[in-house]
């Protein structure tokens, strides 16, 4: 969330009633945020001081979030933003990037017309455990990987994400493609180094 | 149900491919409409490519939801925003 949009007051709580809001409309989502702050984070205490500061922030510009909308897309966009302007430059960990990975990416990110394909078999992901995969997510950009849990994760739609994000929903839709493109490389790369076999007769029944 | 013969007919190679994978995301994600969701399911029929690319993206998302490990927030951070917010 910009700092101009956190100030737009729309509402007029009491003191009452702003606990209230808060209790019932943010803190269902807790485990959520935690579990987002630590997938950008890589790190349990970092992830800790980030739901810690969006959710005293959230407090802070509750009378900005109108009860019964969208209050996981205005959290995770408060997450999102506390992580990119507060956390990211102080981050413990900052994320492992490969910029070649980045370079290329970023190139062809809005213009992904070309579409390459990862020679990648389903029943080799399916083997795969949750450690192979989370490995092979936190290998990603964090503004890619930011997508996949949004999406595949968080559930959240398109549009949502284009909110949360602030981008619009063909850059959503172009970013998650090459999200999942690199994931798949990613994901191949694991299988074959553990000794799967990725890709041999990939297109025989 | 396709059979094993109509299998075997199956294209092995798709001049759409670029066109196909985007729209695999989008139904795989929920965002394709009623028509464009008929319309894949048919080409699928008949490429298999397309086929396999739709059960590969598929099989990833489903991997991402149900693999990846979910935390638990401490319950020591929810005391400790709670008491926060409280003494604001």
């Amino acid at each position: 969330m910009d700092e101009q949009e956190e100030i737009k007051i729309t509402q007029t709580y009491t003191e009452v009633e702003k606990h209230r809001v808060f209790e019932k409309e943010f803190m269902p989502y807790i485990d959520s945020m935690y579990n987002f702050a630590f997938r950008l984070t890589n790190d349990e205490d970092d992830a800790n001081d980030l739901v810690q500061d969006t959710y005293l922030k959230a407090f802070r510009f509750i009378n900005s979030f109108a009860e019964g909308t969208n209050a996981k897309a205005w959290l995770f966009r408060i997450l999102k933003n506390s992580f990119i302007n507060d956390f990211r430059k102080k981050s413990k960990e900052p994320s492992k990037v490969d910029y070649q990975d980045v370079e290329t990416t970023y190139n062809s990110e809005e213009d992904a017309e070309t579409t390459q394909t990862v020679d990648l078999r389903a029943d080799t992901v399916q083997d795969l455990i949750g450690d192979e995969i989370a490995n092979a997510l936190n290998a990603l950009p964090v503004d890619f990987r930011t997508v996949i849990i949004l999406c595949d994760v968080e559930g959240f739609t398109y549009e949502e994400m284009a909110k949360i994000l602030d981008i619009p929903i063909g850059t959503v839709r172009s970013r998650l493609h090459r999200a999942r493109m690199l994931l798949k490389e990613k994901l191949k790369s694991y299988a074959k180094s553990l000794g799967y076999d990725v890709n041999a007769d990939s297109m025989a029944e | 149900m396709v059979s094993e013969v109509e299998k075997i007919q199956k294209k092995t190679s798709c001049e759409h491919q670029s066109d196909c994978m985007k729209l695999v995301q989008l139904i795989v994600d929920g965002q394709a409409t009623d028509e464009q969701i008929a319309q894949f399911k048919q080409n699928m029929d008949k490429c298999l490519p397309c086929e396999k690319g739709y059960e590969l993206e598929k099989c990833i998302k489903e991997t991402m939801q149900l693999k990846l490990e979910k935390k638990c927030v401490p319950s020591s951070l929810i005391d400790c925003i709670k008491k926060k917010i409280s003494a604001l």
